[in-house]
């Protein structure tokens, strides 16, 4: 299934990551960026700019690559991704964990890092009624907290590294 | 003719708690037996308490004019059936007035006094001795006529995503009412247990409260207490919970 973007997110096309190694083109970027941000009352600031291929976010969203250990902190830590609270996790936490979204434990088997990270990004793009949040966006949204307001709910960095832990988790433990 | 419907039965029975939460289905069955037995339990329930101190505010002279409620309203039995019928429609001031903004309007207008804070004991009190004259009425409110625009925003509140999280009420208490959200068994949302004792709060609260700790947790803006937008979605959330017996002070999780 390949959706077109929602409409209201547009920004994120514009800004794609083929700018990334470019940097002439990145200047450019960015000066875009902040031409927009300047002109819309909305903030729209994605964690990176991204392009989505299909299922996939090929692109690292981050420069470092991702690291496995962060990534099970991102995951268990209740102020950053939480995904515990939907999710059954090889965690501590995940003795507690929530079911309103798939078991996670052998998710490397099924899915690759592309595909990954667009679910972690970007999942609404391939299901715009899903519960699970845009962990990469933040344009568009109604009454954020002002704390939170105009920030995606994790960094590029923040998703890089759970890929990489999530990429690697191939065996389920069962219930005892 | 029969046995298709022995089988239905016997299939939704081994489904047992994954069945999802759908109707008016109260909290209360989502407590086990224990928990139940807590909220039944008139001497041990720890909300008792503030029906107690309620009875001692209710008598109280205070403000200016050294009234208490009971100069004015007799005992507070003659409140039976208030709470279940709030949010209402007030006509004189257009718009909607709640349990706890009735409480707070005759503490300032009728005896002259400071109106209690939102979630204090002192407001708490009066408005759980209130709601428990009306234990075991259905949840009724009116929401045709001069409340049909107010309810049609609550409608539309509940249903809107919201937050940095971008979830909205419906979200949870409509499409995945009966999953776990980590440890917990996700309600149908209904409000008919209100004010009310949650162990995750060690203490009382009221429906504004319980409407401001969901949109907390994805991270929205509140909404202030005594807003138009606040009590349309109370007005909804009644709406929703319609026919279920009011419980106060229930217990949750
Ligand atoms: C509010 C609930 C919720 C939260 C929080 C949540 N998810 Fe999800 N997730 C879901 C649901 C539901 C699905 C099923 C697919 C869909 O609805 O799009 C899903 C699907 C996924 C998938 C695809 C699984 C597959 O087998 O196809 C991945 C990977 C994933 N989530 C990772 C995460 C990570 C990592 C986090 C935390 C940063 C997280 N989720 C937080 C609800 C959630
Ligand atoms: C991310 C999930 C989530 C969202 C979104 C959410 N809630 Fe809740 N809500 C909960 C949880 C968890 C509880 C505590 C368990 C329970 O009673 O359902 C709860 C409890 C409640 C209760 C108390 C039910 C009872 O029996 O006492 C009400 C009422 C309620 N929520 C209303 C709302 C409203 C109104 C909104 C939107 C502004 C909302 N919720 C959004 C998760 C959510």
């Amino acid at each position: 299934m390949d959706l077109p973007p929602p409409a209201a997110s547009v920004s994120a096309p514009l800004l794609t990551c083929a700018a990334a190694g470019r940097p002439s083109l990145r200047v450019a970027a960015t000066l875009l960026a902040l031409a927009m941000l300047l002109t819309s009352a909305a903030t729209i600031a994605d964690c990176a700019p991204f392009q989505i291929d299909g299922d996939r976010i090929e692109q690292p969203l981050a420069e470092k690559v991702g690291e496995a250990a962060a990534g099970a902190r991102v995951a268990a830590d209740r102020q950053r991704g939480d995904c515990v609270i939907c999710h059954r996790l090889p965690l501590p936490e995940g003795r507690f964990h929530g079911n309103l979204g798939p078991d996670l434990q052998a998710v490397g088997l099924r899915l690759s890092p592309a595909q990954l990270r667009l679910r972690v990004a970007a999942n609404r793009h391939l299901n715009p009624e899903s519960i699970m949040p845009d962990y990469c966006r933040s344009g568009d949204r109604h009454r954020v907290a002002e704390s939170h307001r105009g920030q995606p709910i994790l960094s590029a960095q923040e998703i890089e590294d759970l890929v990489a832990w999530l990429s690697g988790l191939e065996a389920v433990e069962k219930t005892p | 003719m029969r046995h298709p419907l022995l089988l239905l039965w016997l299939l939704l029975a081994l489904e047992g708690q994954a069945e999802p939460l759908t109707g008016q289905v109260s909290g209360y069955h989502l407590l086990g037996e224990e928990l139940q037995a807590l909220q039944d339990d008139a001497f041990a329930n720890p909300g008792m308490l503030w029906v107690d101190r309620g009875q001692r505010a209710w008598n109280s002279p205070a403000g200016a004019r050294g009234t208490s409620c009971r100069d004015c309203h007799g005992g507070p039995e003659r409140m039976q059936g208030l709470a279940a019928q709030l949010p209402r429609w007030n006509a004189e001031d257009k718009r909607l007035e709640n349990l706890e903004g009735l409480v707070r309007n005759c503490r300032s207008v009728r005896q002259r006094a400071d109106p209690p804070a939102y979630e204090s004991d002192e407001l708490l009190a009066l408005t759980t001795l209130i709601a428990y004259q009306s234990r075991g009425l259905p949840l009724t409110v009116a929401v045709d006529g001069p409340a049909a625009d107010a309810f049609a925003a609550g409608r539309d509140a509940f249903a809107r995503r919201r937050g940095q999280l971008d979830l909205s009420c419906a979200d949870c208490h409509d499409r995945h009412a009966g999953a776990r959200l980590r440890g917990e068994t996700i309600s149908a949302g209904m409000i008919n247990g209100f004010p009310l004792y949650r162990l995750t709060w060690e203490g009382m609260g009221s429906r504004q409260r319980m409407i401001r700790w969901c949109n907390e947790a994805v991270r929205a803006e509140p909404l202030q207490p005594d807003t138009a937008k606040a009590l349309a979605l109370e007005l909804f959330l009644a709406w929703r919970s319609r026919g279920l017996e009011l419980e106060s002070p229930a217990i949750r999780r």
